[in-house]
């Protein structure tokens, strides 16, 4: 592609890795995966659909790389078989069923590719190394400043991260 | 341009300086941990000192581009691209190699050497070298381990005892600050201690365990480089843990915040980055070495510098590399090596076995801050009364304890509210050990130079020939073994029993090529580090071991260099260099 020629938008979406619709999307899941519950960010604050794209981009092989972008197409399409509608167009609570039906099909299948584990995985990693999930949700001190080496764990207390 | 040979690169004049102006007192090849010792020194004694480094500068604090950086400000959120990666497998193996310190690590792409077997040559080409990005562990070595070569015959016997170095042991330490405990183990003798960092409750209950269960093994902390209080202006520790980015409290030692700032300091250092060393310069008539070669590694034009002494500081394969290119006609082999042991017993330690384990107790019990060091178990193996049959000498572990991050079950739900409240809590308590094994000295484990291939500064490519032999197979089972029965001993589950196959070099304590020993026939090097037949060039990097022991390496080499600088230092007073 020539430097010089403008950007038409199907040029934009041709060469950016996944769709910005397609990163929504990834950001809707993550959100059943991990919700924001009361005063605590979800996993859509963290912008996981973003970490996704960028890590899956420039940190994954090729072949990881095919497994993840055909799963996000593959995922419409199951969604659509097991439910008749668009995941963006079901309820939270439909949205959370389908996500437990795939979650068992990804487990039964044994395959380690399996694009949902990747989707999982990848919205987990994202939000605990994400400044909402590490800050507001764990136990993230920058400077801690001492080393307490064994003190009592209160009900409720966070992992540090 | 191309050095095509030493010929040539003489006959280019020194860029129009006079030769007084490229003269100094002494020369010190290589910025790093002891190369950073041997400049604070020589400065300190009032010599005018020139520091050769073939990286770039890095200054304490100002070169940290990652310190302060949160994991979500890396692009990669500290992960390295794959395309990176697949480029430079070697170094992407190594595990402080990451987002956050790739520009400390050189990369495998850009310095090529000849895998003859498969050997991980870790590097980092920078002033400070790898002490900016080390693991921080100093346990002094002990007796034994300066009489064991001399007790199996294995390698030549050093020239030196544990009594030689204590003293230096001491020097140094009081200028590092070290922290940990008298432990009063013969193996580890104490040296000068800051306040130890302390164990954690899981770590202390191991501790009780082994030291009940299995006389002659004990679990202490770990002696490290890192801070507990203010110590000469640097530190203390913040307990971030994020050490190997460069610390900007000064918390752990390293050259850059330490022993060039102190050399700084005296007036009397001059740094010169980005130069490659090509070799020493032997003069026949006065049989002494007079300076060195250097090719500048970005405009590749050469210089020579010449001084009284020459320190060699350039890591142990790379001195022994620009060694054994440092030819003439009385060293056709590389300067020093009368004996044809240069490049000979490559050593490194065995860190194959490893076993870690899950504890169900404590659940109510956690720890603030993150520890940048672990617990240590020294040798037990070959010790006191301990005799195995299948191996030779003996290994230690470093390991430590910590809960993981989750507490996710069978019974959590998979996703949601519940799954989120459960990932967010400590998980279950975990600890592990990893093998430090010594490595016996072989005449077959060695560096050669390519007589065919080059670097893009006409350097011989290095060959790397080692591999772990069947005393070191024989010592990772019994590793691997012991390792397990004490965590079994002490109550863990889930215990995996991990070797990990790595290639020597991994560990990053590669030793040996130019050895120290008694007789000029056998060895490189005296008990003072300086070279048998050229006496005023000194090694006192890795290059300069004789054997392995199983203690991390770095606090003896830094012993090593002050030692060799005080006895350099009286000779050249005494007119005897």
């Amino acid at each position: 592609m020539s430097g010089c020629a403008k950007k038409t938008t199907e040029d934009v979406t041709t060469t950016e890795f996944i769709s910005t619709d397609q990163i929504s999307l990834l950001n809707e899941i993550g959100e059943i995966i991990i919700p924001e519950t009361p005063g605590s960010p979800g996993a859509k604050t963290a912008n996981v659909g973003e970490f996704m794209k960028v890590m899956v981009r420039d940190c994954y092989s090729p072949e990881e790389q095919e497994v993840f972008k055909t799963g996000i197409e593959k995922f419409e399409n199951d969604c659509q078989k097991a439910t008749g509608k668009n995941f963006l167009d079901l309820s939270t609570d439909e949205r959370y069923d389908f996500l437990l039906t795939l979650e068992k099909e990804a487990n039964d299948s044994n395959d380690p590719k399996h694009y949902y584990k990747m989707v999982k995985q990848l919205t987990v990693w994202g939000f605990v190394s994400s400044e909402p999930g590490a800050t507001q949700v764990f136990r993230h001190v920058d400077v801690p400043g001492r080393y307490d080496a064994c003190i009592p764990l209160e009900e409720g207390g966070k992992a540090w991260v | 341009m191309e050095i095509k040979n030493k010929e040539e690169l003489d006959s280019v004049n020194i860029n129009g300086k006079g030769k007084d102006e490229n003269t100094y007192d002494a020369i010190v090849i290589g910025a790093g941990m002891s190369g950073g010792w041997a400049a604070k020194e020589l400065c300190e004694k009032g010599f005018k000192t020139l520091v050769v480094e073939r990286g770039r500068n890095v200054e304490h604090i100002k070169d940290y581009p990652t310190a302060t950086k949160n994991v979500w400000d890396l692009p990669h959120r500290n992960e390295i691209p794959y395309d990176i990666q697949k480029e430079n497998p070697v170094v992407s193996r190594c595990y402080a190699f990451g987002e956050d310190t790739e520009h400390f690590f050189v990369k495998d792409k850009e310095h090529p050497y000849v895998q003859t077997k498969p050997f991980d040559w870790i590097r980092g080409y920078q002033v400070g070298g790898k002490s900016l990005m080390w693991a921080r562990m100093t346990q002094r070595w002990g007796v034994v381990d300066f009489e064991a070569n001399a007790k199996d015959g294995y390698g030549v016997d050093w020239p030196i005892r544990y009594e030689d170095i204590a003293p230096w042991y001491s020097y140094v330490e009081k200028f590092i600050g070290i922290q940990g405990n008298r432990d009063g183990l013969p193996q580890i003798p104490d040296g000068e201690f800051l306040p130890a960092m302390e164990m954690n409750c899981l770590e202390k209950h191991v501790k009780s365990v082994i030291e009940k269960e299995f006389p002659g093994r004990h679990l202490v902390v770990s002696r490290s480089a890192n801070l507990t209080q203010k110590h000469n202006g640097r530190g203390p520790c913040m307990y971030r843990s994020l050490c190997h980015r460069g610390c900007p409290f000064g918390g752990y030692f390293s050259a850059n915040s330490a022993t060039i700032p102190a050399a700084i300091a005296t007036g009397n250092m001059t740094l010169r980055p980005f130069s490659v060393v090509h070799s020493i310069i032997y003069d026949e008539q006065k049989q002494k070495a007079v300076g060195v070669r250097v090719i500048d590694a970005n405009t590749k034009e050469t210089f020579k510098y010449f001084a009284k002494v020459i320190f060699v500081n350039a890591s142990t394969i790379n001195t022994t590399l620009l060694l054994l290119n440092s030819t003439s006609s009385r060293f056709p082999n590389g300067i020093g090596n009368d004996s044809g042991a240069l490049g000979k017993y490559l050593m490194f330690h065995n860190y194959r076995g490893r076993v870690y384990g899950e504890y169900d107790g404590m659940q109510d019990e956690y720890y603030y801050g993150r520890k940048p060091t672990g617990v240590y178990l020294p040798r037990f193996r070959n010790y006191g009364d301990d005799v195995q049959t299948k191996f030779l000498r003996g290994y230690s572990f470093s390991g430590g304890a910590s809960r993981s991050r989750g507490n996710v079950d069978e019974d959590t739900p998979p996703i949601g509210v519940d799954f989120k409240e459960k990932m967010t809590e400590p998980g279950p308590w975990r600890f592990g050990l990893t093998g430090m094994g010594e490595c016996l000295p072989y005449e077959d484990n060695k560096i050669t130079l390519s007589k065919d291939k080059k670097d893009d500064w006409g350097m011989p490519l290095v060959e790397i020939d080692c591999e772990h032999k069947e005393n070191e197979l024989s010592m990772l089972e019994d590793i691997i073994d012991s390792g397990a029965e004490m965590l079994e001993a002490a109550g863990f589950k889930n215990i995996y029993r991990e070797n990990s196959e790595q290639a020597p070099g991994l560990d990053i304590h590669e030793m040996g090529t130019a050895r120290m020993g008694k007789d000029p026939k056998t060895s490189v090097l005296n008990g003072y580090n300086q070279m048998h037949a050229v006496k005023n060039v000194f090694v006192t990097d890795g290059a300069c071991m004789s054997s392995t022991a199983c203690q991390n390496p770095s606090l003896t080499y830094m012993a090593l260099t002050a030692r060799a600088v005080d006895y350099a230092v009286k000779e050249m007073n005494k007119q005897n260099i």
